[in-house]
């Protein structure tokens, strides 16, 4: 052999090479023949910070205006939950609920700081919507002792110190307040670091939701405060309009902040042109979750043949057909498949999260461009997010 | 009960899982994957973040050519029809090794792919290496040529049979039993070459006083002689391709599905009950998660085989993995970033290094990709995937308590930037607009790996590939229900995990065939 390689002597090499089997088998027999340790530390922290169900118990319920409630909420340790999962301030909990025949999940922000769920503390706000399926439910039915079921806090919109500016500019309504209100709680307790100027917009002063809180926050903290920002009424302290570039550069002195937005899609259609005159890198602007679509044939690109059109789904799951259900053009997939009692997980309901991710193998939906945030390969694969996807012919839908 | 009948039932739709259901349902055999999250890969996934889309874990896929037939990914790729399938992008150069901090001299070199190109480079940087690396790299073909040989090797060696191999796979039988340092030495490769040629270490996680010669020469080779590739849409892309097969192939894959335990009755796989209560009987079963987690959780020690008992708890876990996602707002161009892959040390030692990897406070060692210098497309013009690795050979990610877990990821990525920053002189901190960090918790609560590990076991000298491949039929001592993976045979890596895929999938089909003929003498 030209290139013999030799790495102690041949004769070791190869004796070597021979035993490599018995001293493999040498350690192994050595080894303890106890039960196999199948308790992690680090697992254990995974599922304690993202359990995949929170059990929880409504503690007590405060009201908060003539239609928003207060739900403060706990762990049902009766039901395995023994600790809530700690969070970012400006993440959400999805909660699953049974109504009638149907099964939905509805996100609400938590209002609460962290440290507050350290001693076993959620809130969250409930604002009723009189045309609304899920909170009417809500304000009727849970009282102290009933039960919840919650997914782990989730979404995107926290503070990231090597991300952000430390200077955070909040634009919101009674829709986003929830978010803000957790990061003013945790500033005022010393868990976040952060200047936060809120500018908290509402037709009436009555109708700025969590007023009294937020000025107690904002009077007991020079991090936070908040401007009021009213479209129908003047009043004391408060400024009168909406909120534009000008009203922002009133109050924001320092030169570089970031933008964060929640709240209602009219919030948001009416900030983004301001937003866009502030001409911010778009690092510095962030927005919450965009929500259902409440009127997807307004949109753009909508297809307007399928307007005030129904088809149907074949849903199939595990490889057995569960039916044919019926799903308007102008409602996501995701709600006609609740609507039905179908189960399917889902978080974010905005596109976001791709919990509710299926397989569509027939058929043709609308996805708003917006709010397309699937895998590259997943589109290319067939994959939708059913939250924010609108039928637009008979399907064949597979989900997980 | 479930009604349906399936021939084989893979648990995990890894790479691992889904190349090996995907070669079964190939083959005409039902099979059903049961996997937890609800999407294909395991490791090879991705995931979006406003305007980008980050890959979870690939670097360089290697083992996949442009010409078919060659290297065992595109292999095993072709054979599923795949290959052409998925779009690749390939990868230009090796690494770039910079080590600065250094307690020994500052290293900061680039080499290219092509084996003549990389000693020459190596020369230059080291001038009097290139004879012993020549050398290296001829031992490496012949190692690569053996390999084949030695995949389907027995270990019940014999006289006859010892002669036979001496003669054609000589240099392999007297260099498989040492570590990379004690066949780099006896080879007198000088130290401060074999510094720079140890730098891929790091994608095995185990140092190179222990590394095995032979499973680290056959990537090194593979990546300098062939070059490696990423899917142009992320590895996502690969799983669901995969997928693909399998359920072209008639085969079921269900996702959001958690297997609690495996029927094992007396020494036979029998079937699997999922958290929902639901119970699915089948006599093959493949697992892609860890020994540890099916032994451990999914089966009572009691209906266990002593040796398989002693045999998980004589392993330790390979290393940890932690991940710092940017998506920056300045092009490569702007930021200065040339390089795709970038290793960044603190020292060229790879056995200090690994003891400084134990603790996070004393780990500065970290591997950065940038996506677009492969794949320009890869996000928004203008901007940057920037994704920078590290590695944890202890479990100290084991004490963070929950409420400090935020602000010790915050504390991990601000490290990790600033390494880079000091390393290569590339200021990346303010222009960041999107950052997420992924650490052992984020990999555990994904894959449910025990402590975040991401490379399976220890690839220790007793436990290393070579030991695994001479004694894996002794090994399999659970009937009907073998492994896959990372946790397997061919240790760690996308491209490992579907080779043992593609094996454990032939097992199992010989397996059904020998039970069947089982079935039909039993009948007579």
């Amino acid at each position: 052999m030209k290139n013999k390689v030799v790495v102690n002597s041949s004769f070791k090499d190869i004796k070597n090479f021979i035993n490599i089997p018995s001293l493999r088998k040498g350690v192994i027999e050595e080894a303890p023949n106890s039960p196999i340790n199948a308790n992690y530390a680090v697992n254990s922290t995974a599922n304690f910070l993202h359990p995949s169900i929170q059990y929880l118990i409504v503690k007590s319920v405060v009201d908060i205006s003539r239609d928003t409630k207060a739900y403060i909420l706990g762990p049902d340790a009766s039901l395995g939950t023994a600790k809530l999962a700690y969070f970012r301030p400006g993440q959400f909990i999805s909660v699953t609920l049974e109504i009638g025949h149907a099964v939905v999940t509805r996100p609400y922000t938590l209002c609460s700081s962290p440290l507050r769920s350290l001693d076993d503390e959620y809130v969250i706000l409930v604002k009723k919507d009189s045309n609304g399926f899920v909170s009417p439910f809500i304000h009727n039915t849970w009282v102290k002792g009933t039960k919840v079921k919650a997914a782990a806090p989730f979404g995107n919109l926290f503070y990231q110190p090597l991300r952000d500016s430390k200077n955070i500019v909040g634009l919101t309504d009674e829709y986003g307040i929830s978010s803000f209100l957790s990061m003013a709680e945790a500033i005022n307790d010393g868990t976040l670091d952060i200047d936060l100027t809120l500018f908290y917009s509402a037709r009436k002063k009555n109708e700025a939701i969590m007023m009294d809180r937020l000025n107690e926050l904002a009077s007991a903290n020079n991090k936070f405060r908040v401007i009021y920002v009213l479209s129908d009424e003047r009043a004391d302290k408060c400024e009168r309009g909406f909120i534009t570039k000008t009203l922002i550069e009133k109050y924001v002195s320092a030169t570089r902040y970031s933008v964060f937005v929640n709240g209602s899609t009219p919030l948001y259609n009416r900030v983004t042109p301001q937003i866009a005159e502030l001409k911010l890198e778009q690092k510095y602007i962030r927005y919450g979750l965009s929500g259902q679509i409440k009127n997807p044939a307004s949109l753009p690109d909508f297809p307007k043949d399928a307007v005030g059109k129904t088809f149907l789904c074949k849903v199939i799951k595990d490889g057995e057909t569960l039916g044919k259900i019926p799903c308007s053009a102008e409602e996501t997939l995701l709600v006609a498949l609740e609507r039905e009692g179908i189960a399917v997980q889902s978080v974010c309901r905005s596109g976001e999260c791709g919990f509710c991710r299926s397989k569509l193998t027939s058929g043709n939906v609308y996805i708003p461009k917006d709010v397309d945030s699937r895998r590259l390969a997943d589109s290319s694969f067939g994959i939708i997010h059913p939250c924010c996807s609108y039928p637009m012919s008979n399907l064949t839908l597979i989900i997980n | 009960m479930s009604d349906k009948n399936y021939d084989v039932i893979v648990i995990g739709a890894g790479c691992g899982g889904l190349t090996a259901a995907a070669c079964i349902a190939k083959e005409g055999k039902r099979v059903l994957i049961l996997e937890r999250h609800n999407a294909p890969g395991g490791f090879a996934s991705s995931f979006v973040r406003g305007r980008f889309e980050f890959d979870v874990s690939l670097h360089q896929l290697c083992g996949f050519t442009d010409t078919a037939g060659l290297g065992d990914t595109r292999k095993i790729f072709d054979y599923l029809d795949i290959s052409d399938k998925i779009k690749w992008t390939k990868i230009p150069d090796c690494y770039r090794l910079i080590s600065k901090r250094s307690f020994d001299s500052a290293v900061d070199v680039t080499m290219p792919t092509g084996i003549d190109e990389f000693i020459n480079a190596l020369e230059n940087y080291v001038p009097g290496s290139k004879p012993s690396v020549t050398r290296l790299f001829k031992l490496a073909e012949e190692i690569e040529a053996s390999t084949l040989y030695f995949s389907d090797f027995d270990s019940k060696i014999t006289l006859k049979s010892l002669r036979k191999i001496l003669k054609e796979h000589g240099n392999f039988v007297r260099t498989a039993p040492y570590s990379v340092n004690e066949v780099f030495n006896a080879l007198k490769i000088p130290q401060e070459a074999q510094n720079i040629l140890n730098a891929y270490w790091m994608y095995l996680g185990v140092d190179c006083s222990r590394l095995s010669f032979i499973h680290y020469i056959s990537m090194v080779y593979s990546y300098v002689k062939y070059g490696s590739v990423v899917p142009k849409l992320r590895s996502h892309a690969m799983s669901m391709a995969l997928a693909g097969v399998v359920e072209d192939f008639g085969g079921e894959i269900r996702y959001n599905s958690h297997v609690s335990r495996i029927i094992f009755k007396d020494g036979q796989a029998k079937g699997v009950i999922l958290k929902s209560g639901e119970k699915i009987m089948c006599e093959h079963i493949i697992c892609n998660c860890s020994p540890t987690t099916a032994f451990g959780k999914m089966i009572k020690a009691k209906d266990l085989p002593e040796r398989a008992i002693k045999r998980t708890n004589a392993r330790t876990f390979g290393a940890r993995g932690a991940c710092v996602y940017l998506g920056l707002n300045r092009s490569p161009e702007e930021l200065g970033i040339k390089d795709y892959s970038v290793f960044i040390t603190d020292t060229v030692d790879t056995e200090k290094q690994f003891n400084l990897m134990k603790s996070i406070d004393t780990n500065n060692a970290l591997a950065a990709v940038c996506l677009n210098i492969a794949n320009p497309d890869c996000s928004p013009n203008g901007t940057t995937i920037l994704c920078l690795t590290t590695l944890y050979t202890d479990n100290c990610w084991a004490n963070v308590e929950p409420d400090q877990y935020f602000t010790e990821k915050d504390m991990l990525a601000a490290r990790l930037i600033a390494n880079y920053e000091s390393a290569t002189g590339i200021t990346i901190h303010n222009s960041i607009e999107e950052l997420e960090v992924a650490t052992p918790v984020t990999f555990a609560r994904y894959t449910a790996t025990p402590q975040g590990t991401v490379y399976g076991y220890y690839g220790d000298d007793w436990d290393g590939i070579i030991p695994r491949i001479m004694t894996e039929e002794a090994d399999c001592d659970t009937k009907g229900l073998r492994f896959c993976g990372g946790w397997d045979v061919q240790l760690s890596g996308m491209s490992s995990a579907i080779a043992s895929g593609r094996n454990v999938a032939f097992a199992t089909l010989n397996d059904i065939i020998s039970t069947d003929k089982g079935d039909l003498s039993d009948e007579k």
